[in-house]
């Protein structure tokens, strides 16, 4: 069976729209939005990010994620603190991450498997054997307590999505106000990735009786190790979404 | 609900078939409006739930000059991007197809399936996996490829609920708000193997995420709907707590999206203030678990992700709203469902007495475009248009004004300047015009009017109990014993004013 043959619809479809003469409005102006509360820190000068860090903490603490601290130094041994307390023996990591000596001495003794071949061939261990999956973040977002992820060959999507533990790594000095300041900063849509993703605590519903309950269909927990980078920053040169 | 009996099989009028529809008829609206308000369970499960997201709007937006400052921009960005419909369409087209995606236009919900029906076959699929979209609700997805075997799971825990219960979604962002946690925990207990009842919320979500969790893994197709499309960039934007939408779109190796024709926009920062308004006027949150913008499948090197992504564009009675200068702004609805958040008709008689995919005001001037209003046409009247849907709409449309225009057009032919909509002046009825000219030219003649005033007063005892059309679904009209000049005069205690004429 072949896929039809839709060029009958489009032609129709479009034909009844262009043949109601219209004009074109104007382009709008996002002015308002971008200085209004919902655009904070989107226009002028960037905030300052080490003003960020405990606004970020206290909104992404809102939404039930786990804010850990940690310096450009000792942050392997936080991520590993943060496994261990919550009795990880499986994880699974992205190549940027595998790559990086100091993350791998922190994890020694830790079950680590590195995603490095496609979902396909190993889905069953993916969705039935792991127990968290670890990654970097490009950006925070202050006011909602928000990370961007933008994942590709080195830190695939379901790392974020299918193990029941999501520890994320974030810088402090990629912290934005809100939304728009950091779109506007990171200016994804030059070269849209595959996947752009924001995540906003752990997976969530109330679908029952507005009861909100955790651990819907991704990661139950969420947790957030942020680096105080400001004084020396860290870049992870071999991830992918690195914005620096 | 206790059961709305009136659910029957209805021809298709945008179909152009016979197809069978499994959704309640809105035909039947006035029997089931009865129904539901005389059921007390369902009125107390949606009080409680409409004060819930009203209060959880409020709390966002109790700054209401930063509210209509936003609003302001969402409305402009989506009368923007509609003005320029046809032309943005193709942008995106062109945009998706050089990144990969197959693009498929569908007329009507008839051709949509069948394009979801031959991608499944392509794939020798017996079942698909399916993340919420109200426009897979529309075309009767699930039916339709039940009919052909092959089997559609919702994973939305809502829409998996109503779906195990052989039931419609009642709500657009919350499908089970008719639902109690007792009915649920009967439910799965009694359909789930080896559940035990659980009153449990956690406890419930836990278990449909365990069933789901297997079938994400296994199945080969994820379907899923598109909050907002980017013309600029050939990108798919889905906005959701649960993850079900990232699972769908992320792990089957197809991932078919459908939405309408009107959701697209230009350019990506047009989103951002659409999905601030969204998440703050559906569920009163900031903002939501995920935001997931996906452009193209799977890229060379990339390790997961779909390898064929579909998005079919459905029309369906939308460009007939379009074609109309008025009627165009029901499209720059963004489906936060805040219209029937706020309705009073919405919140006394819930979601299923309305016998559409869409329910509530947002509903009531939508429908009559996809189902024409001959089967729609009672459906504008359930307002009493005080304007809490227009005061709350995050992107400004004149929902009342709307539904005034559609009881005009379901009971007259068009005026000059419009088209007429499908299934105008259905209404129109002789009988009902003709007593209206008579009940004109009666105040025309107050003479005349005064005497037959007068009689009838005198006659009000054998007011009829069966007034024709009127008594269907209202108390019979009686005369009132005295006519208002009369009783102002007596409190005032003077002899009433004759008529000014």
């Amino acid at each position: 069976m072949t896929i039809p043959n839709t060029l009958a619809a489009r032609s129709q479809i479009l034909g009844r729209l262009r043949a109601v003469p219209t004009t074109a409005l104007p382009t709008p102006s996002l002015d308002a939005y971008l200085h209004g509360p919902f655009g904070r820190g989107s226009v002028g000068a960037r905030i300052d990010p080490a003003t960020l860090v405990a606004p970020f903490e206290a909104a992404a603490r809102g939404w039930r994620a786990d804010v850990l601290h940690a310096r450009p130094g000792d942050w392997p041994q936080a991520v590993r603190a943060a496994l261990d307390a919550r009795g990880v023996r499986r994880l699974v990591l992205g190549r940027a991450a595998a790559a990086r000596p100091d993350l791998t001495a922190a994890l020694q003794g830790l079950e680590r498997t590195v995603f490095d071949q496609p979902i396909d061939t190993w889905k069953g261990e993916l969705f039935d054997r792991v127990d968290a999956g670890f990654t970097f973040t490009e950006a925070g977002i202050a006011d909602t307590g928000t990370l961007l992820l933008r994942p590709g060959a080195d830190e695939p999507r379901t790392l974020s999505l299918v193990p029941p533990l999501h520890v994320a790594l974030l810088r402090a000095s990629t912290l934005y106000a809100g939304l728009p300041a950091a779109l506007r900063a990171l200016a994804p849509e030059a070269a849209m990735p595959t996947n752009l993703l924001l995540v906003t605590g752990p997976s969530k519903t109330a679908d029952i009786q507005q009861v909100l309950a955790f651990g819907a269909h991704g990661p139950k927990e969420l947790v957030i190790v942020i680096v105080d980078d400001q004084a020396a920053p860290l870049t992870f040169a071999a991830a992918q979404g690195d914005a620096a | 609900m206790s059961a709305l009996t009136h659910a029957t099989h209805a021809t298709h009028p945008a179909a152009g078939t016979t197809s069978t529809l499994h959704f309640v008829d809105p035909r039947h609206f006035k029997a089931n409006t009865s129904e539901a308000v005389g059921d007390a369970h369902l009125r107390a499960s949606f009080r409680s739930a409409m004060d819930f997201l009203q209060a959880k709007r409020a709390g966002h937006f109790s700054d209401t000059a930063a509210f209509d400052a936003l609003r302001g921009v969402g409305e402009a960005i989506r009368r923007y991007s509609l003005s320029r419909l046809p032309d943005l369409l193709e942008r995106l087209e062109g945009n998706l197809i050089a990144r990969g995606v197959q693009v498929h236009w569908a007329a009507t919900p008839a051709e949509a399936n069948a394009i979801f029906l031959a991608i499944a076959r392509a794939h020798d699929a017996k079942g698909m996996i399916k993340g919420k979209s109200m426009v897979s609700e529309e075309i009767e997805l699930n039916h339709r490829m039940a009919e052909q075997g092959v089997d559609c799971l919702e994973s939305d825990m809502g829409e998996y609920i109503v779906q195990l219960a052989g039931e419609r979604p009642s709500h657009i962002i919350m499908p089970a708000i008719h639902k109690t946690k007792q009915q649920i925990a009967a439910l799965f207990a009694q359909e789930i193997p080896d559940t035990p009842y659980t009153e449990d919320v956690d406890a419930l979500i836990a278990i449909g995420r365990r069933v789901l969790r297997n079938e994400f893994r296994d199945a080969k197709v994820g379907v899923s709907g598109v909050n907002f499309l980017v013309a600029e960039t050939g990108t798919l934007c889905l906005v959701e707590n649960e993850g079900n939408g990232r699972m769908c779109t992320t792990v089957p190796e197809v991932h078919i999206a459908i939405t309408g024709i009107e959701k697209v926009v230009e350019r990506f920062e047009h989103v951002l203030p659409l999905f601030s308004l969204l998440t703050r006027s559906a569920t009163g949150q900031a903002v939501t678990t995920y935001f997931n913008a996906i452009t193209g499948p799977r890229r060379p090197g990339e390790l997961d992700g779909p390898k064929e992504v579909h998005l079919v564009l459905l029309d369906n009675g939308r460009s007939q709203a379009w074609r109309d200068a008025d009627f165009r702004a029901t499209l720059q609805c963004i489906r936060c469902g805040a219209c029937m958040n706020h309705c009073p008709v919405y919140a006394r008689i819930g979601g299923l007495a309305y016998g559409t995919t869409y329910p509530g005001p947002i509903g009531a001037i939508i429908s009559p475009h996809l189902l024409g209003l001959e089967p729609t046409q009672d459906l504008p009247t359930a307002s009493s248009l005080c304007g809490a849907c227009a005061e709350v709409c995050p992107v400004g449309i004149p929902i009342p004004e709307l539904l005034m225009q559609l009881r005009r057009a379901a009971k007259h032919d068009p005026e000059p300047g419009h088209e007429p909509l499908g299934g105008q002046a259905s209404a129109k009825d002789w009988k009902e015009a003709l007593a209206w000219k008579a009940w004109a030219w009666l105040n025309e003649h107050p003479a005349l009017y005064r005497h037959a005033v007068s009689i009838g007063r005198r006659l009000r005892g054998l007011t009829p109990n069966w007034q024709a059309g009127w008594t269907a679904h209202r108390t019979p009209m009686k005369l009132a014993a005295k006519g208002l000049r009369e009783r102002l005069a007596e409190q005032e205690g003077r002899r009433p004013t004759p008529d000014r004429r």
